[in-house]
């Protein structure tokens, strides 16, 4: 279970709140997306949640944990795919991998049970043996994502995982997510791409200049805001009254 | 304490991969391999060497003097003054500006291990320096006064613990640097001017230390009973910093004082990192968060005008390199600070030992006879010594790091991003010489003429090593570096430039003594210099122009 409460950030002293009172609960089980526009403070609350950076207030709980007040607890529990994936590029995929499982105690054989299921599919078996930096794009996505789920966490949180990825991957991983999922964990991840939001979530929020703006279930937003599809609702409350609060 | 070890190894494994040459990813030529690994046997063996050199010709001069064992306090000095002085940036840049804190920080490690990690990083990379000073010297000092093989001991103790103290201070430094701008809307700002008082006030230090070495000299009574036995040597040097004084007196056999230098080391180091690595984690990744300016409708009009594109190319590094406290602090120490501090010193050092009639004094050192040819020779090989550290434009191509390939897109030709980072680096040595020339021309304006000369063959010396360093950086470009510290310090093109430049100026000195000797006379010899340095400088020009460019354009990140 993740949940934001009254968090807030601003960036380097500046009077601007990149995100603005947040306040979400998201129950296990849940396949949340987390939907707005460029610069809505999408990654700044994933940063939070993951303890990346210190929120300006507030605070957010991972299964009740407090990752302020608790942080090495409540990072043990996440999975966290960040966007862009920039990795430590002068290590092997498996170096790279096992050091993220010692970070986290994984025994040998629960890594290597993993690291095969992984590594098969997503299709890895070949490069893992090779440098980071001879990635592909793609790669260091698919690396990154099986780095985040190699101790198996309670909950995962990936930021614009679909980025970067071929139709297979995009594939294989919705269908890992919706797997974390039906086994009771709770799956956090934000996206431009609203199909995929209106297909997979099972709740939906949408946040604008840092303030969320709707929140629930693709039904609840349809007849909240009388329209058909995801898009036309992210268009209708995301794109009126550009002016209304600057 | 697992994860530590963890976080250690991989630093490690990294830092090793960097440094192999023949760590490589599969598009590259095996023969690379060896011509760097050859490269870089060249490089250290010259460095070796000039340390040796130097080493022992101190100490031959003090075996003549019967006081063999100064050369204990003078390395641990060197040593310790040396990593004071790098120690700080490397503490700086590590601690603070590490591209991949925000990897680090996502996983449940916590500030403190993290913390140790890389101050063990710092340690390690920073021991070379200790080592490549205090252990030739006592190898030499072995060789003449016999070998002991707790001397040995001691010295290898007392070489890896040297760099420990400066660190630790170096690190306190950085560590209130970092939260003290932290406080501050315009951090990186703050953190620039703040590493520069840091660094002046590591001068003035330095300086008065130098000073107390100095006094010796001056004073005929010290003299006196320094030689008849009655002041220990080691004391009137290091008497400054006492773990200075504990390390020379442990290294010549008191066991009483070793164990106190080491302890008082072991103590600071601990004391440091348990101090600084409090919520260190959420001080470093403040350098992530850059302060937002919203400025609507308010953008100044020369944001919009037209350039072209060498002009364009140009502000870019520029903005680059000021925006950077790393690059700016960096850069400004060799290429600024050096010169103009040694042409400072130098005028307080004649203005103090001759007082009053410092001109006559001048006059009779310089001769009627030596005109003005040989001090601007000698004032320019001194300034060029230093101001040949230009790291801006033998790191320029490096520095491109991840974002090569934003340069190789450019529909612009290779020879104007050059000639752009040419500029941008050259800038710098035109600020430095220009200093140099005024406070020089302003102290002693009876030697305008010499101040004169120095600068003209400074800038055209100077623009040759500018030109040395661009085409080196491209012919082995270092793209992938993890802090700006790595980008532009830990590159071996500037020091390889710098060498360069140095046996250029040796080589030229040559040519000097040979000329006169040859009996030409002044306006001869500086018409020869003159005439060389600028076809040498075209010639590189011209090369740079047109060969570097091309190599330049088809580079792969
Ligand atoms: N490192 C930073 N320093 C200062 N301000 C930042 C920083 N990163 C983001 N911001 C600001 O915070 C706000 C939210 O940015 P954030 O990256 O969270 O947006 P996002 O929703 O992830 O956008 P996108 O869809 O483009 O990824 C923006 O206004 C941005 O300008
Ligand atoms: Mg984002």
């Amino acid at each position: 279970m993740i949940v934001f409460d009254h968090l807030s950030k601003s960036y380097g002293h500046s009077d601007v709140l990149a995100v603005d009172q947040l306040d979400l609960t998201i129950p296990s089980g849940e396949l949340f997306g987390f939907i707005g526009p460029n610069g809505a403070g999408k990654t700044t609350t994933i940063k939070m949640l993951t303890g990346i950076l210190t929120p300006t207030s507030g605070d957010c709980f991972i299964d009740g944990i407090s990752i302020r007040k608790n942080p090495m607890e409540a990072k043990r529990m996440i999975g966290y795919v960040p966007d862009g994936s920039d990795l430590f590029d002068r290590v092997t995929g498996i170096e790279y991998l096992r050091f993220i499982a010692d970070m986290y105690d994984v025994s040998e054989a629960d890594f290597r049970t993993r690291l095969d299921y992984y590594l098969d599919l997503f299709d890895l078996k070949d490069a893992a043996a090779s440098q980071i930096r001879s990635y592909s794009k793609g790669m260091r996505q698919k690396t990154a994502t099986i780095g985040a789920l190699i101790h198996d966490p309670k909950v995962f949180i990936l930021d614009e995982p679909m980025m970067g990825l071929d139709p297979k991957s995009s594939y294989l991983l919705k269908e890992e997510m919706k797997r974390q999922c039906s086994l009771g964990k709770t799956v956090f991840f934000s996206t431009h791409v609203l199909e995929v939001a209106e297909k997979l979530c099972t709740r939906i929020a949408i946040i604008r200049h840092g303030k969320l703006a709707a929140e629930g279930t693709l039904e609840e937003l349809r007849n909240r805001e009388k329209a058909e599809s995801l898009e036309e609702i992210f268009l209708e409350l995301t794109g009126e009254g550009e002016g209304e609060n600057e | 304490m697992k994860a530590l070890r963890r976080i250690l190894s991989l630093q490690m494994r990294m830092r090793l991969r960097q440094l192999n040459p023949f760590d490589r990813t599969q598009n590259e030529k095996k023969s690379t391999g060896f011509r760097r690994l050859i490269g870089i046997i060249i490089l250290l063996l010259m460095l070796a060497g000039m340390a040796i050199f130097l080493e022992f010709k101190i100490l031959d001069a003090l075996l003549v003097l019967k006081m063999e064992k100064l050369i204990l306090g003078i390395i641990v000095f060197a040593a310790m003054l040396s990593t004071l002085f790098f120690g700080l940036f490397q503490c700086l840049s590590t601690f603070y500006f590490a591209k991949d804190t925000a990897q680090y920080a996502a996983l449940p490690i916590s500030g403190r291990t993290l913390y140790a990690a890389r101050a063990i990083q710092v340690y390690l990379s920073e021991c070379i320096l200790s080592l490549l000073l205090i252990l030739p010297a006592s190898i030499l000092l072995m060789i003449r006064t016999g070998f002991d093989i707790l001397f040995l001991l001691r010295v290898i103790l007392v070489a890896l613990l040297a760099p420990v103290l400066p660190l630790s201070i170096g690190a306190l430094l950085s560590a209130l640097l970092a939260s003290f701008s932290g406080l501050w809307r315009h951090r990186d700002a703050i953190t620039m001017v703040g590493s520069i008082v840091l660094v002046m006030i590591q001068v003035v230090v330095n300086y008065s230390l130098g000073q107390v070495t100095g006094n010796l000299a001056d004073d005929p009574e010290l003299m006196l009973r320094f030689l008849t036995g009655r002041m220990d040597m080691i004391d009137m040097i290091t008497g400054a910093f006492p773990p200075i004084r504990w390390a020379a007196h442990g290294l010549d056999g008191n066991w009483g004082e070793l164990l106190l230098f080491c302890l008082v080391t072991l103590a600071s180091a601990a004391l440091v990192i348990w101090l600084c690595s409090r919520h260190y984690i959420e001080a470093a990744l403040r350098a992530e968060e850059h302060p937002v300016t919203h400025h609507k409708g308010s953008l100044s009009k020369t944001a919009f005008r037209r350039h072209r594109p060498v002009v364009s190319l140009l502000s870019r590094e520029m903005h680059e390199i000021l925006r950077s406290p790393t690059y700016l602090v960096n850069e400004i120490m060799g290429t600024i600070f050096l010169p103009v501090i040694m042409t400072v010193g130098m005028g307080f050092g004649f203005a103090s030992n001759f007082d009053g009639d410092l001109m006559a004094a001048l006059d009779e050192i310089l001769g009627a006879n030596i005109g003005i040819a040989i001090p601007a020779a000698i004032l320019t090989a001194l300034v060029c010594f230093m101001a040949g550290m230009n790291s801006v434009a033998s790191t320029s191509v490096s520095r491109e790091g991840r974002h090569h390939g934003i340069y190789r897109n450019l529909p612009v030709r290779g020879s104007t991003c050059l000639w752009a980072k040419f500029l941008s680096g050259y800038i710098f040595s035109i600020i430095g010489i220009a200093i140099v020339t005024i406070v020089g021309m302003i102290a002693l304006p009876k030697f305008c003429l010499i101040f004169a000369l120095t600068a003209l063959w400074s800038l055209l010396m100077c623009l040759i090593d500018c030109i040395i360093g661009i085409i080196i950086d491209v012919s082995r470009p270092r793209f992938h570096w993890n802090t700006e510290q790595e980008a532009m310090k830990q590159n071996f093109n500037q020091v390889l430039t710098m060498l360069i430049g140095m046996l250029i100026i040796g080589l030229l000195g040559f040519l000097t003594y040979g000329l006169f000797a040859w009996g030409m006379s002044e306006k001869g010899y500086i018409a020869v210099i003159t005439l060389l340095l600028v076809i040498l400088s075209a010639a590189l020009g011209v090369w740079m122009h047109f060969k570097t460019s091309q190599r330049y354009a088809c580079i792969d990140g």
